[in-house]
């Protein structure tokens, strides 16, 4: 299994009482009709005076010739291994890896910033692994590449993704280039 | 609720030669950190690709983000996808769609 450990040292039981509303249906509502407010705040929270890298590479295979790989923020790890910390404060720059072929009731999720029971009913919402299958039997994508890869909760960490020596992210995309993905597609919840 | 963490992640990816496109749930996150491609639907939170069991939605999401991935000409592209929470009437998309994307 794939997670590398990191002491954040600051943790806090207030992520896990939010996780424990968004559970409950009240609060799964709540966060539904709060969306837009919340979009705003956090986006305006977002906003850096730093300038990222533009990296841009053209995409230019056809969709059957083409292996798409997943990469997601949705906090999901395969039953047995390691969950990710929901109690670290600025969030939990790890990954995890999900075998594409992964039997989906072994899917488990670690986040608490967003309600769980549609992802519940149907993994599909989040992670379209049927549909994907469908594509690719009906000769719309070559194949899915054979790892998915799931971070956590992010908030408000910027290097531990992208730093160049030691950046998850990094490491992500280099297990990607392994893998021979040829696009990837990134789902956040 | 994660899109800047994303973003972040998308950009390093596409630096590795790997072209990325991200769906996005929160426009004004995707907005103040840009992916290389993204495209906005305005759905809850923990449902990107819409409502449990609705195939044809999660499918027609499929579609419309690949056609983001096709159609993005420049790093910080960003488009609303057409989906309205439950008042969308969704038609079976052949895989053949995808083909000719």
């Amino acid at each position: 299994m794939t997670s590398m450990t990191m002491n954040l040292g600051k943790t806090t039981r207030f992520w896990r009482a939010v996780n424990a509303i968004l559970s409950t249906r009240v609060g799964a509502k709540l966060s539904d009709i709060s969306r837009a407010p919340i979009n705003r705040l956090t986006g305006l929270a977002a906003r850096s005076k730093r300038e990222f890298a533009k990296p841009w590479t053209p995409f230019t295979k056809k969709f059957p010739e083409a292996r798409i790989a997943i990469v997601t923020t949705a906090g999901l790890y395969v039953d047995g291994h390691q969950p990710f910390d929901i109690d670290s404060v600025r969030g939990d720059p790890t990954f995890r890896e999900i075998p594409t072929n992964v039997d989906p009731q072994q899917l488990r999720v670690a986040h608490a910033h967003y309600p769980h029971a549609r992802f519940l009913q149907d993994y599909n919402v989040v992670l379209p692994l049927d549909r994907l299958r469908e594509l690719v039997a009906g000769g719309a994508l070559r194949d899915v590449s054979p790892r998915i890869f799931s971070f956590g909760f992010g908030g408000s960490l910027t290097r531990e993704y992208i730093d160049p020596a030691t950046g998850t992210a990094h490491e992500v995309a280099r297990r990607l280039q392994v893998d021979g993905a040829d696009f990837v597609l990134f789902v956040p919840t | 609720m994660c899109n800047r963490a994303g973003s972040l992640i998308a950009n390093v990816i596409e630096s590795y030669g790997i072209p990325t496109v991200c769906l996005s749930i929160n426009r004004e996150m995707s907005e103040s950190v840009r992916a290389p491609r993204a495209g906005f639907v305005k759905f809850p939170y923990g449902a990107p690709f819409g409502e449990p069991g609705a195939a044809r939605q999660q499918m027609k999401v499929l579609y419309d983000i690949l056609g983001v991935l096709r159609r993005a000409d420049a790093h910080g592209y960003l488009v609303d996808l057409p989906h309205q929470w439950r008042r969308t009437v969704y038609a079976e998309l052949a895989p053949a769609a995808f083909a000719a994307l």
